[in-house]
This record gives C-alpha cells, structure tokens and sequence, in this order.
C-alpha cells in the first residue's frame, strides 16, 4: 500500500478526516460518504496511485463533475470523482496509465467548492461501483480510503525510480551534495556536484586515492558525467544502475520512456513491429514505459517522412512493439528535477501585483511588482480567496524578498505552453474580415479592420481571461487566440451576456456561448469558468477532426477555417473553402473570427499567444 | 443520527424571518428577491450556523419543470467546513444538514416569498454534501429524490438530485 502515490502533488489544507469530507460523513437520505473528499483548486492535476487501466469515464457523477474509474495493477480500483469532464489526451476506457501520470483535473461545482472525491475498491468483486445498497450505495469490496491516505508518498516524496544500466546518482550516505573531483582523490579540485536524486551518467570505474568510510579505508571511484561535465566520485556515495544484460537470458533495458504529444488519443502496443499485428494494450500519452530494444520494423508515415523505427517495450504485463515516433526515450538529463518555476506578473494586472506577508488579501503588503517583472516561485499554497472564486496563491522570491501573491496574476513559465500543429497555421489562414451585416453592429465599414476596431474594443476583457484560455489552448491543441476572438465574436469578450452568463436569448451560454440545445452546459457556475471555456474549446476541437476528415485534400489552413465556421453553422455547413461562411451569422463568421484572432496575435499586450 | 438541538426545534414550530442585516464577512445578497433571501439567511442565523455565500444559479435545460415559468436556484453554501468539526458554527451548520424538516419549512418560506427562486440547495461548505428542495404541486416545497451516483445515473430530472 505505501509504495501508491498520493493522488494530488500537495496533501489538502482541509483535512480529509473531518467537516463532512470524511469517509463514511452523513449524507441525505441516510446515506455514508463512500469516500474522501481532498479539496484543491479548480483545474488541480489528479494523478494515477499507481499503474493501471481506465475501467471507464469520465462519465457524469455529481452537479456538474465527472468521474474516472481506473484498475490499478494492484487490484485495487479507484474511482476519481469531480473532476472535470476534460482529461489529458488518450484517457479513455481501456488506456494504460503509470503510477504519477496526469489522468485527469480537479472539478468545480456548482456550489463553488473544488475537490477530488476519492473512492477506493479492492477489487475482489466484478460489476458496477454503485449498487443502490447499503449505508454506502456502493459495491461490496468498498474501502475506508483515509489510512491509505495517510500513509501514500506525495509524487515529489516518492522513492526515487530505478536506475538503468550506464547510470548513477548519490546515495542514501550523501547528506547534502556528491562532488565530482578533477581526479580521483579527496584532495583533488571540485569539477562540480551532483544533488540527491539526480541521475547521472556511469563513465567508468577506477583505482584512485584512498578514503575512509565507515572505518575502512577504500580506493574505489567512479567517473561520472552530467550536464555535459565529468569528475570522479568516491565509489561508496555512489548507487550504481544494475547491469541487466549480464545477467542471462534477460533482454537489455534501454532506458524508460515515455509516450508523447504526437499521439492524439492512444497508443497501439502491438505483438509484432508492424501495423497488422495483434493490438495488446492502447497507452495513452504521458504514460511511462520500459523500452527493451529499438528495431527495424514495418514502414510507417510520421510527420511526412518515412521511418522504420520501433521499439521493443513493456507496460505492465504486457510485452510488444510500438512506432517509435511516438515514444521519447528519458536520458538520465532529462530526468533532473533540477530547474526552479519562474513566474511572471501577467497582463491582467495593469498597475502593480501586491505581494503580501500571508496568502489573504488583508495581509500587509511587504512589495509590489510591475507587468512583466519575473520572480522565483518557491511553492504553490492554498490561501484567501479571492476575485471568481479561486484559492490559489504563489509563494515567490524577489530581489525583494519573499512573499505571497495571487495566482490569477502570475504566469508560470517554468515549462512554455507547448503549441500545436495549429498555432503554426493560424497566422496564414486567408480572412477578408467581418461583412457588413457584422461590421454595422459597431457602426463600422466591413472588412478586415472592422474585425480588428472590434477586437481591440474586447481588449482588456480578454486580458483578464489569458490564463484561462492558454490552459484551455494547451490541452486540446488549439490557438488561445483563436479562442480569444471567438470569445469576442460570440460575447463580446462577456460584455453582451445577461447576470447569469446567457446570451443569444437564453440559448448560449458563456463567453464561448455553448448552445443548451446541443450542449450540456458545463461551468455553468460563471460564464467565464475553466469548465465553459476548455467545454468550448473541445467543441472547436472535435470540429477540427470532423471537417479534416470530410476535406481530406484541404490544406490545413482551410481545415482550421472550417472548424471555425462549424463552431457556428455546423459541420455540415462547411461544404467549399470559398462557401464555407454561407449560412454562418452575418455571413462571415469564420473570416471575422480569423481576423480578430490574427490582431490578438500580433497585439503587443498579448505575447504569450505567439507560437 | 444526530438529535436535533432546541435552538433548531423551536425553529421547527415557527420560522421567523426578522429583518436584520447579513452576518458581517457574508458577500452581498444576490440580486434576484433579495429580501426573501435576507429573510432565510437570517432565520438560519439565528440556529447558530452560518451562510457566508449565496449564489443564484439558472437550473439547467432539461431538468426544468415542464409548467413553471421560472428557473433560478439558489444555493446557500452553510459555514463551518473549514473550522475544526468541533466549533460551534460548524456544530450548528451540521446540525442543520442533518434537518430536512427544517430546512423543509426553510424552503416552503422562501418559496412563498419568492416566485422566481424555483429549487433550493442547502451545501456544508468545502464538502460535497447537497440537500436539496424543489417548489412543490399543492405543496410549497419538496424534498429532492436521491439518485445514485454512476456512469449509468442520466441526468436527474425535475424533483431528483444526485445524492453521494
């Protein structure tokens, strides 16, 4: 049981064991809690405890949340409830997860608390998790989950994961750093050091000059390599990867692996390097494997080359092959936890970012930072909420010092948003603007600078919500321009909705303006909610695939324009690249929308929509 | 079971709704029928528990009544879930969840006063614990009927709710 991972990078600031989140709380109708409720904010990664299989979901549970069910490798099945309905790529019934993986992201419900519902099963019984009986209306092999709880590693605590042959890292006897010596000898000069957990690369073992641990003199080094520099290491600091290919029978281990972006939903893991053969297990994207071989195998087509690489790997039980393109090997580099978070005050502050003592809004204020102005991020805590609801606040050091500031205003640019196929595209999509039926809502002439008089009129409404769609933009591929000038189109940036966030006479709801009629609405909480606009932008998405796969002689600078005149007319609408905007509102939906999404990516307030 | 206190009892006889302003920290009222609101936040007050947020929301299509004109809910978030379980708000919000009569005649009262407000959720708040009440046919208010959570469950029509 302890070796399962927390399923949240932090442990709750409300306790699980208590207020009515506990395991077996009263609820209506005489009904048990069935399980833990672990309460973080909206949008919060949830992680796999262990590696497994998605049983099902993310299916509708609660109010407005969703729910995934996995079998862990173990036996165990857990369901990970309210969460939101969109999850990484690839997370579907029958995907393999690995222990740590990001599976899905925490929910908002109506009533504006976040949190992951956590049920867990033995998983000695088959059949449906809700059986309508008992105090817990679950099935019998239900599970007190808190010790399990208690006792699970948060993913950064976790022991660290085995070494390959060729690698090394520091011990459990270095209390601080190893240090790499110019020569092996205690009196040599330091080259560098290596700290705790980061692996390093085995270059070969030496005599050198003695030592002493433990009371026993010692002459053993090793030469080691990281970050392109090499020194040598006294050899009992030093946790050496075993080498499995001397140990008979047993098939070399490259390394591990993991899948990556270029897989759009799963990952065939097949009997033999060839696309006929059997399919063994699906894995989706994110997912850690252990690669055995790389082989020549079947030709297949990848980003428009001819590749015959596969590679030979493990997930679970299962044994097969898979395309290499889609598999990035880890190198003992890559697995260095050592780069700090840099934040970045972001362009929904217009003056200055307060930086207080504590996490609370009344909390003195100990210095402010201008937009744009960069800073450490130490951790992310839990604190005061504050405007839309949300608790989350970065602790962060500045040449100033150190202090809390909200998280709606930081960018964290740790890692760039990854962008996609279509942010490369969305510059060069041909646009003649808004007609003149659009155009004359705002007074104005049509073509392409009414389109922009009008997105720039949405400006600072969009500013504010930048955070919001690259989130959204960088889960399912699509341009955050893109959705920043639907989201003018459709709502004015939010300024053309009524109190509840309802526009297009009740129909349309949100800044996206999900349509009730073809839509259930999610986020229906605010009209500006993570839930509405990743809701929307999975619609555009979707559209994407569906006009690509109507036209698939189009240049893609035409399959994104159809997508977007889908987004109002319907798939069906989009018949011709020339008659596509033909039956959309105002005869120019997709050319106006392109053309507002064209100023926001070149507008200098805007630079994080750049691809 | 937990007995219900006699603050919450003698409420049970008789639901006053005495005009007094909101407890300080709470956010403002909503818009829609505000002194009905106020009226309920206040008889809620005076068990003890608190109400630090309430929030209107539009119920969505196809869990609407089929007859009546309106559809806004409103959610009373009741205090205590942040404070040890120990403390007298939370006591007092927990006894409350734990008394559908009284939030019964709750919600008959402010049905009463409020044609627009069509279904009432009382939620212990940070917990996903929701008790709900929707406007009645001959009767002011009823108790929602608990589904079972699942992939199977469909959405809960008029008059249910999904139960944990």
């Amino acid at each position: 049981m302890t070796s399962l991972l927390f399923p949240l990078r932090k442990r709750p600031a409300y306790s699980y064991k208590e207020g009515g989140r506990e395991f077996g709380a009263y609820r209506s109708e005489s009904r048990l809690h069935a399980g833990c409720d672990l309460l973080a904010p909206e949008g919060t990664e949830v992680l796999a405890i262990d590696n497994g299989t998605v049983i099902q979901g993310p299916y509708e549970f609660y109010d407005v949340v969703y729910a995934l069910e996995v079998k862990h490798d173990s036996g165990i099945v857990v369901r990970y409830g309210e969460i939101l309905q969109s999850v990484p790529r690839g997370i579907s019934a029958g995907a393999r997860v690995s222990r740590g993986q990001v599976i899905g992201y925490v929910g908002l419900m109506t009533s504006g608390s976040s949190m992951v519902h956590f049920e867990m099963y033995k998983g000695t019984v088959n059949g449906a998790l809700t059986t309508g009986s008992g105090p817990y209306r679950r099935r019998s092999d239900l599970m007190d989950p808190t010790a399990f709880l208690d006792s699970a590693p948060l993913v950064s605590d976790a022991p660290p994961r085995p070494l390959q042959p060729g690698e090394a890292r520091a011990n459990e006897h270095v209390s601080s750093v190893l240090n790499l010596r110019s020569k092996p000898a205690i009196d040599a000069s330091i080259v560098t050091s290596i700290s705790p957990g980061t692996v390093a690369k085995l270059v070969r073992s030496v005599t050198g000059g003695s030592y002493t641990a433990e009371g026993t003199s010692r002459s053993d080094w090793l030469e080691l390599q990281t970050s392109g520099q090499a020194g040598f290491a006294a050899g009992y600091y030093v946790e050496v990867g075993k080498d499995r290919g001397q140990q008979g029978g047993q098939t070399d281990l490259i390394g591990t692996g993991r899948v990556n972006n270029h897989v759009t939903s799963t990952l065939n893991l097949r009997s033999e390097a060839n696309s006929r053969s059997i399919v063994l297990a699906s894995l989706s994207p994110g997912m850690t494997v252990s690669v055995m071989a790389k082989v020549a195998g079947e030709v297949y087509l990848a980003a428009g080359a001819s590749r015959t690489d596969w590679y030979q790997l493990q997930s679970g039980d299962d044994k097969g092959f898979v395309a290499g393109f889609y598999v990035d090997l880890d190198s003992p580099e890559s697995s260095q936890p050592t780069i700090k978070a840099r934040g970045t005050v972001n362009s929904a502050v217009s003056s200055s970012l307060n930086v207080r003592e504590r996490p609370e809004l009344q909390a003195p204020i100990l210095f402010t930072l201008s937009p744009a102005e960069s800073f450490e991020i130490l951790e992310s805590v839990t604190g005061e909420v504050y405007a839309g609801g949300r608790n989350d606040w970065q602790h962060i050091r500045h040449q100033d010092g150190t202090g809390n500031a909200a998280g709606f205003y930081i960018s964290i640019n740790q890692q760039a948003t990854p962008k996609s196929r279509w942010d490369a595209v969305l510059p060069n999509v041909p646009t003649i603007g808004a007609s003149a039926a659009t155009a004359s809502q705002d007074g104005l002439a049509p073509g392409i600078a009414a389109s922009e008089t009008m997105a720039q009129s949405d400006l600072q409404r969009i500013k504010l919500l930048t955070n919001r769609f690259l989130t959204a933009a960088a889960r399912f591929g699509i341009p955050a321009a893109l959705l920043a000038a639907t989201s003018s189109r459709e709502s004015r940036a939010g300024n053309a909705l009524d109190e509840f966030g309802w526009g297009d006479h009740g129909n349309g709801f949100g800044i996206l303006q999900v349509d009730k009629n073809s839509h259930t609405i999610l986020g229906s909480e605010s009209p500006i909610s993570q839930a509405h606009i990743e809701q929307a932008t999975g619609i555009l998405a979707a559209n994407i695939d569906a006009v690509e796969a109507a036209h698939q002689d189009w240049d893609d600078v035409y399959i994104l324009k159809g997508a977007v005149a889908a987004y109002n007319a319907g798939v069906s609408n989009v018949k011709t690249i020339n008659g596509m905007d033909i039956g959309t509102t105002g005869d120019d939906y997709s050319s106006d929308v392109i053309a507002r999404a064209r100023y926001y990516l070149r507008h200098a307030d805007l630079p994080m929509f750049r691809p | 079971m937990n007995s219900v206190p006699i603050s919450l009892s003698l409420l049970l006889l008789s639901v006053t709704f005495a005009a007094v302003p909101p407890p300080s920290g709470s956010e403002p009222l909503p818009s829609l029928c505000p002194q009905a609101i106020q009226r309920l936040v206040t008889a809620i007050a005076t068990t003890g528990a608190n109400t630090p947020r309430q929030r209107i929301i539009p119920i969505l299509a196809g869990v609407r009544h089929p007859f009546l004109p309106h559809n806004s809910a409103l959610i009373v978030i009741l205090g205590g879930g942040d404070a040890p379980a120990s403390s007298a708000s939370a006591r007092r919000s927990l006894d409350l969840m734990h008394s559908p009569q009284l939030q019964l005649r709750l919600a008959s009262k402010l049905f009463q006063d409020c044609e627009e407000i069509v279904k009432l959720s009382f939620v212990l708040e940070r917990t996903d614990w929701s008790a709900s009440f929707f406007r009645g046919n001959g009767v002011p208010a009823i108790p929602a009927r608990c589904l079972d959570p699942g992939p199977n469950t469909g959405k809960p029509a008029w008059g249910e709710e999904i139960c944990l």
